[in-house]
Order: C-alpha cells, then structure tokens, then sequence
C-alpha cells in the first residue's frame, strides 16, 4: 500500500506501533505516573491524527511527535505547578536536614567512595533502572524543575519564569533535589 | 559567607556551576574548599558523573507502553 492510499488513521495507527514505546518512556521520565504518561502519549497522537495532512514526511516522524508530546508534558506540569501555589512554596523542604548547623555534611550523608570509573558512560540497563526509581523518590515540584533542567537543558531563567518560583526557591529545589539522588544512587546502586 | 565556605555552600555552587559560571571569588573560595573537603571533592565528581549520564535515560527505553492500552488506543484511532 502506497501512502496515498493509506486512510490518515491507517498511518497514525502505523506511527502510533512504532514510536508508542520511545515516547511512553519519554513520558514516564518526565511525569512518574503510569496513567498520565499514557494518557499523554494518547493525546499526542490524537493531535498527530488532527495534524497530519500538514505534516511533511522530509522531517523525522520520531522528531514531529516527540515535539507534540513535549508541549503536552509542559501544559501537564503547568496545571501541577498551578496546584502547589495554591499550597505555597513556603512548605518547601530545605537541604538543611543533610548538612549540621555549621553547613558541615551529616555523618549519614556524607558521600562515600564510588568503586566506578567516573569517565566510562553507562550503558548497563541496571543503571538506568535504579537511577529512573530514585527520580520517582523526587517530589512533584523537584522532578519538574529537575527534568526541564537536565533532560531538556532550559536556561534556569526560563524554568523560573515557566514555574512562577522565584531564583532562590529554584536552586533550593535542585540543590535538594541532587543531594537526594546522589544518596540514592550511592545506596541503590554503587554500594548495594 | 567568608573566605571559607561550609560543605553546605560549597555544594550549592557546584549546583549553580552547572549553569551559569561562577563569579572570580566564588571560583576561587570553592576551589579552596574542594582541596581540602574530601567529601565535597567526591560530591563534584559524582554530580559530574550523574549530569553526564542522565540524558541517556531518554534513549534507553525502561518501560514499555504496556500492551492492554496499546490495543485500546490503536482501536480508538482506527474508528477516528
């Protein structure tokens, strides 16, 4: 079958079984919860479906969706940041409880030796594994500001003004945010 | 904070320093810091380590879209 006779949801149906696995992972990286991140990938292609005739087949069908999919995310995090600043970010856990009152690290926390070579790149899928739980031990505000920052590599600026938080919640959120993650992958993964 | 920083402050601008450069004298009070914390030293390296690796987490598919949805949502655009 050419494209041309190809009904349009025979040919969303066709990108939908060969991209659907690439983008939930995508998804569930970025939104820890199985239901939403399903959800998402279906709404990204029910806009596919919508978009279709407009869509030139010169640009990489996995580039086209993942963008689609990627607005979703971001509106999907606007309507939670939206809910935790009718809570106030004044709850917001600090780093204090890592470090003793002089900022010197805690006993439990200090970091340990990792027996790894700190230059290789990781392609055990173990890794990969621990390293996607101890995201999900994140809390909601510390994943978002988190994934924007290091899986899509906006300006802090930016994440700030999309977020509404102010600079010195930002780096509270990330620093606590890295001290947590780095313990983790010390107990999960380098020392189990 | 003065001329020595606490282990606290220290990781907070190995923080920052993934985004934007420090300022000279921020350079140079967590250089001071970093020569002589062994913790904050090890901190550095694995903060490195887990930046450069984290992105790959978007090529390795962890998760597969699990099989029951896939045949629901394949149906509903079929019957678009």
């Amino acid at each position: 079958m050419s494209d041309q006779t190809k009904t349009d949801s025979e040919r969303v149906s066709e990108l939908f079984k060969s991209h659907a696995d690439y983008l939930f992972n995508y998804a569930i990286t970025r939104v820890n919860d199985q239901h939403i991140a399903e959800d998402l990938v279906q709404d990204t292609f029910v806009a596919a479906l919508r978009n279709i005739k407009n869509f030139e087949s010169r640009s990489k069908e996995s580039t086209w969706l993942t963008a689609i999919l990627k607005n979703k995310i971001i509106d999907h995090y606007l309507k939670k940041v939206r809910q935790y600043h009718k809570e106030s970010l004044d709850d917001l856990r600090s780093v204090e409880d890592y470090f003793d009152k002089n900022g010197k690290w805690n006993k439990t926390d200090q970091p340990q030796k990792w027996h790894i070579n700190y230059n290789e790149t990781i392609e055990q899928k173990e890794f990969y594994d621990i390293l996607n739980n101890c995201l999900k031990r994140l809390n909601e505000l510390q994943r978002i500001a988190f994934t924007m920052k290091h899986f899509d590599d906006i300006k802090s600026e930016d994440i700030c003004k999309e977020l509404k938080i102010t600079s010195s919640n930002y780096w509270v959120i990330i620093h606590r945010a890295k001290l947590q993650l780095r313990k983790c992958m010390e107990v999960k993964w380098v020392n189990s | 904070m003065g001329l020595m920083l606490s282990c606290k402050d220290a990781s907070e601008l190995i923080m920052k320093r993934d985004a934007e450069e420090l300022k000279f004298y921020d350079r140079i009070r967590l250089m001071m810091h970093l020569s002589m914390c062994k913790f904050c030293a090890l901190f550095e390296k694995q903060n490195d380590f887990i930046n450069s690796n984290i992105k790959a987490l978007d090529d390795t598919v962890v998760k597969e879209f699990p099989g029951d949805s896939k045949e629901r949502i394949l149906e509903e655009l079929n019957n678009t």
